[in-house]
């Protein structure tokens, strides 16, 4: 029994980490000239060339054949760095078409040619809106228990939407014809919104703890009544809650891992977990990271906002907060 | 990372599942007086009896040199097993022992380790006084050099069992010239010498479980100081590192067993089951338990590889404390009518309710254990 990560994962860990404090500082300037060219996006190819698609695949499948605790550890990277929720519906698409033996639309997913966007869906159905559709060729439906990979040429009446998160793209879309080549449902669906939820929680722990880390780099600096900030408990205090809630919610987005992993009967109890708790620090960390940098945390030039608008984006992926808590009451004790 | 447990560990789990279905007590523990302390010896000799008692302790004091790991193991099964809280027994087991391993003299080891183990010996902790709480260094209970012992006069406050108590770990000033945090010292003190006083106080939850103690003159020999003469802030951090980071491992593993228990009285309720802000909350509570056990693997993980608990202890211990609480105040939801009877304090509802308030006070108030994370996990500067 081992929580902390191996050497090899601490390779992956810092391999990521590098790359994206390098390529993708967080910093409002990313934004300057709109979400569609954002960097984030240019830099797909990239980590697909870096394997990070293909990386928790069966190498028999076209992968690396990584475990779900790897990918979990590199979306937690892609979460501080907010990197496009397009690098997610890749690795769950190539996933779907693993399962369905496609080795064609793998290849084409894990090498970043194919660049898939995301949808969700009001209660399963109308209206569709697609994230970051306008810079992909397909699109992941996640739509109660089904999830499909359609051309993203199947959605109609597109049409553009000032989304809530503005480092995406938004549109809101009607699903013209659905003749999904690549799609799961009920039974065959559920791994891949397990491995979804799981991807969800990492990324969402990656955001807690990037907001965590902004308030406490401002708290040590900015100084009022003649003192650091930080060395008052009304601002220190709520750090220290800030602290508790990341390490909640990484420490069970390391057993939702490791249970995913190993297929153990847990698996998807843990990553249910998982997911309800990281949603909860991700929003409850961005949330005091904003009221602890005052005015700054309230301006749209300053990265925070950012964090919290992902995380009640990706909340809604696949069924929100309440939704998931309501379903994770009616499964079994373990 | 892994969750993987060796053949050995399996095997030392099946066996720890024998020992405590054929073993652990299945009679009501009684929740206060000596009623109280004889079940909780009992138990407690039984269990050394049977080979369990100071599983990570050494084996050349009576422990059975194992890890960290199946210290948990144990819990686990003991949680799953239903057996008793470990009540007057916690202080000498879970930190006043491991204190006395990692920093007594081979001396003190010798007198007092394994009398701990086999129940002969009950420890409480001589730290708060009535003048000095979260400031614990600010402490005055003075202890002045009169030939080869330590004469000792004050007074300390909320020290559980106290009433039940052989020994006692106590800070002491041995001088009152230095900086507050180097004139401590942590001795051993005999309960039953003369000079020592002790007056049980009741707590909201109805029982008596801690006390205050005047010390009158007491004489306690300097071969007694822990850790060296005006060393004690050190041991004392040490004491509390052990407090802090193991001695609740029992007790974060037992906090599922709960949280299930009041899961199923809600789903076997379906005026309950209507309710969704109630069965919300609690599968929020749910999964924020699971995190609980996660962090308490990661603790583990991480002092498997450090060697003994670090600051983010304080991380465990207030999520700990903050999640009893909302369990209990959602079982007094849940109950309706029948929260107007009170438990014990460690069974039923109502009891562990009024007791979880507890939970971020002693060992460091939830205050000071965000003082802790926010200046040693965070790197923040210091708090006043």
């Amino acid at each position: 029994m081992d929580l902390m990560p191996s050497p090899e994962e601490e390779q992956i860990i810092d391999t990521a980490r590098a790359l994206l404090s390098k390529e993708l500082p967080v910093d409002y300037l990313r934004w300057e000239k709109g979400a569609a060219a954002a960097p984030d996006r240019a830099l797909l190819s990239a980590f697909a060339e870096l394997g990070w698609i293909a990386l928790g695949l069966p190498e028999d499948a076209g992968g690396f054949g990584f475990g779900a605790t790897e990918e979990m550890l590199l979306f937690r990277e892609a979460g501080r760095a907010l990197v496009t929720p397009m690098l997610m519906a890749a690795v769950i698409a190539a996933r779907l078409a693993a399962a369905r033996g496609d080795a064609e639309s793998v290849a084409a997913l894990v090498s970043g040619e194919r660049k898939v966007g995301l949808t969700i869906s009001a209660d399963g159905g109308e209206p569709h809106y697609v994230i970051e559709g306008d810079g992909a060729d397909h699109v992941l439906l996640v739509a109660g228990n089904r999830v499909a990979l359609l051309p993203a040429g199947n959605f109609g009446e597109r049409a553009p939407v000032a989304g809530v998160d503005g480092a995406v793209t938004l549109e809101r879309a009607t699903l013209n014809e659905d003749g999904a080549a690549l799609s799961a449902d009920g039974e065959a669906a559920r791994p891949l919104l397990r491995h979804l939820s799981l991807l969800i929680a990492a990324t969402l722990v990656g955001a807690a703890e990037a907001v965590r880390d902004l308030t406490v780099a401002h708290a040590s600096e900015r100084s009022q009544f003649g003192q650091k900030i930080g060395s008052f408990q009304a601002v220190s205090h709520p750090c220290a809650d800030m602290a508790v809630r990341c390490e909640a919610a990484l420490s069970q987005a390391k057993l939702a891992a490791i249970a995913l992993r190993d297929g153990s009967e847990d698996a998807g109890f843990q990553v249910q977990a998982a997911r309800i708790v990281a949603i909860d620090a991700a929003i409850a960390n961005a949330s005091a990271a904003i009221q602890l940098h005052g005015g700054m945390g309230f301006a749209a030039e300053y990265p925070i906002h950012f964090y919290l608008k992902r995380a009640h984006l990706l909340d809604q992926v696949g069924g929100a907060a309440a939704s998931q808590l309501d379903a994770f009451f009616a499964l079994d004790a373990l | 990372m892994n969750l993987d447990f060796t053949p050995q560990e399996e095997q030392f789990r099946q066996e720890v599942r024998a020992w405590l279905q054929d073993n652990a007590p299945r009679e009501h523990r009684p929740g206060d007086g000596e009623a109280m302390r004889d079940f909780d010896i009992a138990w407690q000799r039984r269990q050394y009896e049977g080979g369990w008692a100071g599983i990570a302790w050494p084996e050349e004091y009576g422990g059975r040199g194992l890890s960290t790991i199946e210290q948990l193991i144990w819990y686990q099964e003991y949680a799953r097993a239903g057996a008793p809280y470990i009540g007057v027994n916690f202080v000498g087991v879970l930190h006043g022992g491991p204190t006395l391993i990692a920093n007594g003299s081979e001396e003190q080891k010798k007198a007092h380790l394994l009398r701990i183990l086999k129940g002969e010996e009950v420890w409480c902790q001589g730290f708060s006084e009535p003048g000095s709480g979260s400031d614990l260094a600010s402490l005055r209970t003075r202890a002045e050099i009169d030939g080869d012992h330590l004469v000792v006069n004050g007074q300390k406050i909320w020290t559980s069992f106290a009433q039940w108590a052989d020994y006692q770990e106590l800070l002491v000033r041995t001088d009152p010239d230095a900086p507050k945090h180097k004139g401590i010292s942590w001795v051993i003190c005999d309960m039953r010498a003369p000079g020592v006083r002790v007056r049980p106080i009741r707590t909201i939850a109805g029982h008596h479980e801690y006390c205050e103690v005047f010390y009158d003159d007491v004489r306690i020999p300097l071969a007694n100081v822990v850790g060296g003469l005006n060393n004690g802030w050190r041991v004392a951090m040490s004491t509390l590192g052990f407090e802090r980071g193991t001695g609740f491992m029992n007790e974060q593993v037992r906090l599922a067993t709960d949280v299930e228990a009041l899961i199923a009285l809600v789903k076997s309720r379906p005026a309950l089951m209507r309710d969704t802000d109630i069965t919300r909350r609690l599968s929020r509570l749910r999964a924020e338990t699971a995190a609980l056990q996660a962090m308490t693997y990661a603790g583990i993980s991480l002092n498997e590889r450090r060697g003994a608990p670090g600051a983010e202890a304080s991380i465990l211990r207030l999520y700990h404390g903050l999640l009893t609480q909302r369990l209990g105040r959602l079982s007094m939801e849940v109950l309706g009518t029948a929260n107007l009877e009170l438990s014990d304090p460690e069974a039923g509802w109502t009891g562990p309710y009024l007791y979880s308030f507890s939970r971020t006070i002693g060992g460091g108030t939830a205050e000071i254990q965000r003082n802790i994370i926010a200046e040693r996990v965070l790197g923040l500067p210091r708090s006043r």
